[in-house]
């Protein structure tokens, strides 16, 4: 995985957000699946699971109303997203989750990863990207709350939470106009 | 004929009279108008040809197939988001249906300071009829104005600034307010379904999944286009040619000039790609009480234009829109994360959205950098950015007047007002680059149109100055922002395009 990191990349990374899922339609394994390996095409199996703690604090996972983010496609729509985007914004996306995890110990000289913190403690320290007086870094916590929100209310079970009925209709009439004269060459 | 070229097996040469490249509001007019006068007509069309069995009103699924870059396009320096459409039909598929007719103190201005000729409103009449006739333009109902839109209005009502309901092109609409991941009803009348279909119908070959590239010249004219068939991933699988004896660039007003840019073509001007302007926008969002539930229904329905005027200043002022965001693009944009951001997501069913869109002075570029690489630039001048945040203080104002108990303005650093708070604090923090986020959907002027071929890219009937069998119809002729929603103003300019085409033939 390249370890570069240049503004105008890092700026695409950050904008990343609800653009690439959907280009081939998601029909994504849970995340009791992606444990188990071969599911993911992207994110390693750790990287998987750094992920998966990631979205569960910045979607915030003590709502018993909402669906805990484990027992979601979450991380593998993710996945798919990642699969779309060109192999830059890849890297950059592995970069800022080894940065991420391995951070508490190089931004706050805590001898521990992101995964072995407290909740409180991971708040804080997500807290610190977000408000950063680098602007890098803010980028890095936008694009990673990004993710985690196409991970998470792509999610049908996430909808009833916030009352959204969701699409109308899963059978469009099927009278469309031209249809008989579309031809191939 | 519609041919699918992710489909096809092999390259393909094709010969036409008329080469139409870009299907959207401008060139699903010209093809359908010369088609019918009787022309061999191409479209070739980058995007795919998706039918309302494709529309799935699931946002992580249409964002990328009906927006241009995935739905990712974006200045270089990424503070302004531009949303355009991509595939059979362009914009017009995922737009929210604001029929307006072009302003006339627009159409005086350009005729004033760009020399534009027999374009006047009264002489623009028969263009927007015809348009609006095939779009099925017709006025919403007051029973088709949904929550969100009445909460507006409301705020609008007791504050007397002046708004109005719109007129759509939407027919049998069942208000499912999914308009903007395609309508799969056929409800919106979308040139998908309306002009594509009759161009087709009169004879068009219309070719989706062909990415134009290259433009060859002959003789001082355009020859032959050519470029890429590609799959829905958009990666090529195999080349066409198509020669032409007259092309029409309707590729919208980043890919045109883009083209145009890199062929070196139509440009002694020197004006190809400048002169952007983006109708930039910002948002406010606003929480109720009562359950607003403001993805239902016709998301767009009501007009605030208490602060432009066009017949004293038709250079700058600003509109207010009623908007809404669906699940994915609303969480990414609200402030905060875990507890702070789900105590706002789980009001989702209870906010209202309400945008400022400016009628720009400010203006951009699009060029071509090393390599052939688009550079997309464009910064808001002082001036506007400072009505871009009084145009936010009037939307929390509405907001409030409308009953809202506390509003959002979505700056980095979120800003959260309650009832009876100082709206002058938006005003002191004004708007500053990635401060708050800006979008797009309307970019224009960048190939603009006029009589001075020092000055302009293409004359009065969008005919290139520099190349005779040149035309361009899409929102790049445009001489200047027109501070109106511009569907009806593009298929209107395209419409009196193709009928110059149509009646001086025999000499192009």
């Amino acid at each position: 995985m390249g370890f570069t990191l240049n503004r105008r990349d890092f700026l695409r990374t950050s904008a990343f957000s609800v653009g690439l899922a959907g280009m081939i339609r998601l029909r994504a394994p849970a995340y009791a699946s992606v444990q188990t390996g071969g599911a993911l095409q992207v994110l390693a199996a750790d990287e998987a699971d750094l992920l998966a703690a990631i979205v569960e604090r910045m979607v915030f996972n003590g709502e018993p109303e909402m669906p805990a983010v484990r027992e979601t496609s979450a991380v593998a729509v993710i996945d798919q997203a990642l699969l779309q985007a060109d192999e830059v914004i890849r890297d950059q996306v592995g970069w800022l989750l080894w940065l991420f995890d391995w951070g508490p110990a190089a931004f706050d000289l805590q001898f521990a990863r992101f995964r072995s913190l407290g909740d409180d403690a991971k708040d804080a320290y997500i807290r610190g990207w977000a408000e950063s007086r680098f602007e890098l870094r803010r980028m890095g916590f936008q694009a990673l709350k990004n993710l985690s929100m196409l991970g998470y209310y792509a999610q049908d079970a996430t909808w009833k939470g916030i009352h959204y009925d969701g699409p109308w209709t899963k059978k469009p009439r099927s009278d469309a106009p031209d249809a008989s004269e579309v031809s191939d060459q | 004929m519609i041919v699918r070229g992710r489909e096809s097996s092999g390259d393909v040469q094709l010969r036409a009279e008329v080469c139409v490249v870009g299907s959207g509001a401008g060139g699903s007019v010209v093809a359908k108008e010369l088609a019918e006068a009787g022309r061999d007509v191409v479209i070739l069309e980058q995007g795919g040809y998706h039918t309302k069995a494709d529309f799935s009103q699931r946002e992580e699924e249409m964002m990328p197939l009906l927006f241009e870059d995935m739905g990712q396009r974006a200045t270089d320096d990424q503070s302004v988001l531009i949303l355009q459409g991509h595939g059979v039909g362009g914009s017009t598929v995922h737009n929210l249906c604001y029929c307006l007719r072009t302003p006339a103190p627009i159409l005086d201005k350009w005729r004033r300071e760009d020399g534009v000729r027999e374009m006047s409103f009264a002489e623009m009449v028969p263009s927007f009829e015809r348009v609006e006739r095939m779009l099925k333009v017709k006025q919403i109902e007051e029973h088709e104005v949904n929550a969100l839109n009445d909460r507006i209005r409301q705020g609008c009502e007791k504050l007397g600034y002046h708004g109005f309901v719109t007129q759509h092109n939407r027919e049998n609409c069942t208000k499912s307010g999914f308009c903007m991941l395609g309508c799969p009803f056929d409800a919106k009348q979308s040139m998908l379904i309306t002009y594509v279909p009759a161009a087709v119908a009169a004879g068009a070959r219309l070719h989706a999944d062909f990415a134009v590239r290259s433009l060859e010249t002959k003789d001082g004219k355009l020859h032959a286009v050519s470029g890429d068939i590609v799959d829905g991933l958009r990666r090529p699988r195999h080349r066409f040619r198509v020669e032409a004896d007259v092309v029409v660039l309707s590729a919208g007003a980043i890919n045109t000039p883009q083209l145009l840019l890199a062929n070196g073509l139509a440009n002694s001007s020197a004006q190809v790609g400048r002169n952007l302007h983006l109708h930039p926008s910002v948002l406010v969002a606003g929480f109720y009480d009562e359950e607003i539930y403001g993805y239902r229904g016709i998301p767009q329905s009501y007009y605030v234009d208490e602060f432009i005027d066009l017949e004293n200043n038709p250079d700058s002022g600003y509109v207010l829109m009623p908007v809404f965001g669906f699940p994915v693009a609303t969480a990414a944009q609200l402030p905060g994360f875990g507890r702070e951001h789900w105590e706002i997501m789980r009001d989702y069913h209870r906010m209202v959205g309400i945008l400022v869109l400016l009628h720009d002075e400010s203006s951009g570029s699009v060029t071509l950098g090393s390599g052939g690489k688009r550079s997309i630039r464009y910064e808001v001048n002082a001036k506007e950015q400072a009505l871009l945040a009084e145009g936010m203080k009037h939307c929390a104002e509405i907001l409030f007047a409308g009953g809202a108990r506390r509003v959002l303005v979505p700056y980095a650093t979120p800003m959260w007002l309650r009832p009876g708070d100082d709206l002058g604090a938006i005003a002191q923090r004004g708007v500053r680059k990635h401060d708050i986020q800006i979008a797009s959907t309307h970019p224009q002027g960048t190939c603009r149109m006029g009589e001075d071929p020092k000055r302009h890219v293409v004359n009065s009937w969008g005919r290139a100055h520099d190349m005779p069998n040149l035309f361009i119809a899409d929102m790049s002729v445009f001489a200047s922002s027109i501070g109106v929603p511009p569907q009806i103003s593009t298929a209107a300019i395209a419409d009196r395009t193709a009928r110059y085409i149509a009646a001086n033939w025999q000499s192009l």
